[in-house]
């Protein structure tokens, strides 16, 4: 290959900073082109250093410099060394980036249009007069509608999606010969997010433009790369063309991403999820032989420890690893766990620990002064919602942001005031006492503003058993701290460390472990996997049902990863603006009949299934208000198969099949079980 | 700008008005002091008294006093001082005329200095520029403003240098040239001390916008240094500065006391000591009044300034 082809060539590229304990290395060794045309993937887990690459691409270096050493050449020239003046050239004109947070990256103070304009102006692109409307045809471009009335919006006015388009538009807006998206859509809910990488494919093939494609969610990014690299502790360990990369992964470590991933077709084939996670890379002190070596379970001293293991070059496939293909293949199955293990979680008793009967939250409250102006100023976060719940039962609560989950999670361990019944083991509940909370618990999604910074883990441990259990004396409790932290699978040694030494999986933990500390009869799972690492996501979710299948505990499990429910969740709720829209069972995720909002959910998680094809469902329209009393079906607005004036009219009956499915829709079950199903098998049971 | 929002803050300035003249007048009635006995002085007969008392109406309840005397303000009129004889009113706005001119003199240099100030030094964090601007600003908030304004006066105002005079006032519709020339030294005084709060408010607020994502994103589009400072970061770091300016307004109407002492300024201040010193009420209660509405005001401005900044305010 011609270098001319190459828009980026990274050649023999290191990076470190200097930290508190000296060098600290963040890219090695990097060897990495992207062709005219091509989008490159770039995939790792949390603290591989992804970022830190696109940074020093863009010559954003956000530590203090040690050494740096290599190339990086932007079409033939090397960038490494350019003066801030100089990069101001290349920043958003030839290289332009898509950053993670959308609704962060727009100026609050700054209409939309003028963020585009003064982009467009600082490259040097169209004269004063014309150049608003070039802008206006740029957020044209995105699939914004009405873009001269969005060229006049602030940030705050428009939603996540919309905003992650301007930011699109943005880059596009100087037709740069290189996009680098950081982890663009991961925090977007998993419609938008399937509508934009649409999109983004579709500007991509309309303008040639190159990108590097920065992701942790290996879905994503397989359907959007045309080759993929796999980055280790600041090494890329692997790239291949996107399918074999994922059909025929080599480096441990890559495998080990694919095996902790959650597949739709895992419920025919009863796959396991690995639960091995990676430790971090040393990023000090002397350079491993493989950096790999630390987490890899294939790790020979005599073969692997000889001489440095670099990534091979001008292969088309390479790999940074001195064993064969073939060593991996015998045991292979062994990582993804023996087919035989259960993949369904243990069976319920049917008895309703705790029961929901037409349930709502609402918030805010109307005001004299928005009464005066006619405002509605109350939002109806939960709507009118029967649940009930067994023991020993898990029930997974899925919606996007806004859905009113995270409401219903709250008001169930008692946060918020609600106004319906709430039934515990047959009584209704007439106040959230001491006795409520202590048979109901709470996990929430963050760990690291749930736990007391300032208190050991065994501090934090005591607490609940002082409150809920107060015949323990202090040795009582100390002892229950050790089984407490064994139960999660955590060293006893543990209670007298602090939060901030523990990893992100770790501290989730201790918080499970607070929460079975009350021996409570529910748990309430807030996302509690979300923002973790794929093998920690697994391996949490395995603790979850290994503590339900020894206590009996009922699980809430609240997540809009639907990908991970069938590994966990005996019924899936869906919730959509406060309503419960869906109730089934988990094996009928699998077929028809869905809600036509769970089967565009469905579609948009994105997977990495060699045995599994996904049927494109994409959602069009716009969210009602949600102060806005909604007359008829809340997914009205962007159903696909919205049937016609009575979906906005008439509330959809909740329609009920003999195996308890549930949903509440116009369209009859009957004709929703007609449905092509999201999922085709691509190959029959018997796997070679 | 909605309607709603204006007539709410409106609401909440009037309501804040009506609760402090009830406080004001409250507290002069609790004063060991009576008008009376003020004006005719300790030997006066009792008879004297009374009848003084019954032509001031001071033997009639407190409420229907109150009401006598907030009908009277609404109407303009705040009585009449019980050490000079003539009516309250005049006098305390022409001092608060003065103290305003001296505040608005004051509040344009600080905006002017300090908020630069406080930019350049959250750009060069860390660096000498930065402690630079530290090191005034410490010194600025930590001497005390009566040694300030000594020390300017000792040394511009000295026989050997005389660039301005010590003491006195000329209006400004008099002569606007001897008039700036007269009240240089206390706006000097006064922009010194609050420039170090609104530069060090401002310096902090930057130093976290900049590194906010909104200007890591500006940054990465490839705009100038200067636009992403001005443009992107100086804008919403300006909020907490608007605050403290707010704030500073009303320490401006009459909370400098020692300056207009030290400069020997006819302003709300120096009023007030006087109205305190010879328990002249009436006088004691205007001022009161007109401190706490310019406070209200002021931090109504405030509001709508937020408001104009960021646009997002007005819905919450």
């Amino acid at each position: 290959m011609s270098d001319s082809d190459n828009i980026l060539d990274i050649r023999n590229y290191s990076l470190s900073y200097t930290g508190k304990a000296g060098e600290v290395r963040i890219l090695d060794d990097i060897n990495l082109h992207i062709e005219r045309g091509e989008v490159l993937g770039l995939v790792g887990e949390s603290g591989s250093a992804k970022s830190s690459l696109a940074n020093a691409i863009m010559r954003d270096l956000t530590g203090k410099v040690a050494n740096e050493s290599g190339q990086i050449l932007l079409a033939g020239s090397q960038i490494v060394g350019l003066d801030e003046t100089a990069m101001q050239a290349i920043r958003g004109n030839r290289i332009a980036i898509v950053l993670q947070n959308a609704s962060t990256a727009l100026n609050p103070t700054m209409t939309i249009g003028d963020h585009v304009v003064e982009t467009l102006q600082q490259h040097g692109r169209k004269s004063a007069e014309g150049v608003r409307s070039l802008a206006e045809d740029f957020l044209d471009m995105v699939g914004l509608p009405d873009p001269a009335a969005m060229m006049k919006r602030y940030a705050h006015e428009v939603s996540g999606g919309e905003k992650q388009r301007v930011v699109l538009a943005m880059a596009f807006a100087c037709e740069p010969e290189l996009i680098l998206f950081d982890e663009p859509t991961s925090a977007l809910d998993a419609t938008t997010a399937a509508t934009l990488l649409d999109l983004f494919i579709a500007l991509q093939h309309r303008t040639g433009v190159s990108a590097l494609f920065i992701s942790h969610d290996l879905g994503v990014v397989s359907s959007i790369a045309n080759r993929v690299a796999v980055i280790y502790g600041g090494r890329i360990v692997e790239y291949a063309a996107t399918d074999e990369l994922f059909s025929e992964p080599r480096h441990p470590y890559t495998r080990s991403l694919l095996a902790s991933l959650p597949r739709p077709s895992d419920t025919r084939t009863g796959r396991q999820l690995a639960t091995a996670g990676n430790l971090a890379a040393p990023r000090t002190g002397p350079v491993p032989a493989c950096i790999y070596a630390g987490s890899c379970r294939w790790h020979e001293p005599s073969l692997c420890d000889r001489t440095a293991v670099r990534l091979p070059t001008g292969e088309d496939h390479a790999v940074a690893c001195v064993k064969s293909v073939e060593a991996f293949v015998q045991s292979s199955s062994a990582l993804q766990g023996s087919a035989a293990d259960e993949c369904e979680p243990a069976e319920t008793v049917d008895a309703p620990v705790l029961a929901l009967q037409s349930l709502s939250v609402n918030y805010g409250n109307a005001g004299w002064l928005n009464g005066l102006f006619g405002r509605n100023a109350i939002v109806h976060a939960v709507n009118d919602v029967n649940l009930a719940l067994s023991r020993g039962e898990t029930l997974a609560l899925v919606g996007e942001s806004g859905c009113g989950k995270s409401t219903l999670a709250k008001t169930l361990a008692g946060l918020v005031s609600f106004e319906g019944a709430l039934i515990r083991s047959g009584t209704p509940v007439s106040a959230i006492d001491q006795d409520y909370r202590a048979r109901v618990q709470i996990v929430f999604q963050n760990p690291d503003s749930s736990l007391n910074p300032r208190h050991a883990i065994g501090t934090i441990l005591e607490r609940p058993l002082v409150l809920y259990r107060q015949g323990l004396s202090a040795r009582e409790r100390r002892s229950e701290v050790g089984k407490l932290l064994r139960r999660v699978q955590l060293p006893e040694h543990y209670a007298d460390r602090y939060p901030h030494q523990l990893s992100g999986g770790e501290k989730q933990r201790v918080a499970i472990a607070r929460a079975l500390a009350a021996e409570p009869e529910v748990i309430i799972c807030d996302e509690v996997t979300s923002g973790l690492d794929a093998s920690v996501q697994a391996s949490i979710t395995q603790l979850l049902r290994t503590i339900q299948a020894d206590s009996g505990t009922a699980l809430i499990f609240i997540t809009h990863d639907l990908a991970i429910l069938r590994h966990l969740a005996h019924r899936v709720a869906v919730m959509y603006l406060g309503e419960l829209i869906e109730l089934m069972d988990i094996h009928e995720l699998d077929k028809p009949p869905y809600h036509p909002y769970t089967e565009a959910l469905l579609s948009s998680s994105p997977s990495v299934d060699p045995l599994t094809r996904t049927r494109r469902i994409r959602l069009h329209g716009t969210l009602p208000r949600r102060t806005e009393r909604i007359k008829g079906c809340a997914f009205e607005s962007r159903c696909p198969h919205r049937l016609g004036e009575q979906c906005a009219s008439e509330r959809p009956p909740r329609q009920l099949s003999a195996t308890g499915h549930e949903i509440q829709c116009h369209i009859d079950m009957q004709q929703l079980s007609s449905h092509t199903p999201v999922w085709r098998d691509l190959e029959p049971l018997t796997e070679t | 700008m909605s309607l709603g929002f204006l007539l709410k803050r409106l609401s909440s300035l009037v309501v804040t008005a009506l609760i402090v003249s009830i406080i004001v007048f409250g507290i002069t009635q609790l004063l060991p002091a009576n008008a009376a006995t003020m004006i005719l002085g300790e030997y006066a007969t009792d008879e004297a008294l009374a009848t003084l008392n019954a032509r001031l109406g001071l033997d009639q309840p407190a409420w229907l006093q109150y009401w006598h005397w907030f009908s009277g303000v609404l109407q303009g009129d705040f009585g009449i001082s019980l050490r000079t004889g003539q009516a309250v009113g005049p006098t305390i706005l022409s001092a608060f005329g003065n103290s305003a001119i001296l505040a608005v003199f004051a509040l344009v240099l600080v905006s002017v200095v300090s908020i630069p100030l406080g930019v350049l030094a959250a750009a060069r964090r860390g660096r000498p520029a930065d402690l630079g601007v530290s090191l005034l600003s410490y010194l600025g908030v930590s001497l005390p403003e009566f040694v300030l304004a000594t020390l300017l006066l000792a040394w511009l105002a000295s026989p050997a240098i005389a660039l301005f005079p010590a003491s006195g006032y000329v209006p400004f519709s008099e002569d606007p040239l001897r008039a700036l020339h007269h009240i240089a030294l206390p706006v000097l005084t006064l922009t010194i001390v609050l420039t170090a709060h609104v530069s060090r408010m401002v310096r902090s607020e930057m130093v976290d916008t900049l590194e906010s994502d909104f200007v890591r994103a500006a940054r990465l589009r490839g705009l100038s240094r200067k636009r992403v400072l001005y443009r992107h970061a100086l804008p919403n770091s300006l909020l907490p500065a608007i605050t403290v300016i707010a704030l500073d307004i009303g320490y401006l109407i009459g909370g400098v006391i020692v300056v207009e002492e030290v400069f020997s300024f006819p302003g709300v201040g120096r009023q007030l000591i006087l109205a305190i010193q010879n328990r002249d009420l009436p006088m004691l209660q205007a001022g009161a009044l007109l401190m706490a509405v310019t406070y209200a005001a002021a931090n109504l401005l405030a509001d709508l300034a937020y408001a104009v900044l960021d646009k997002r305010i007005q819905f919450e």
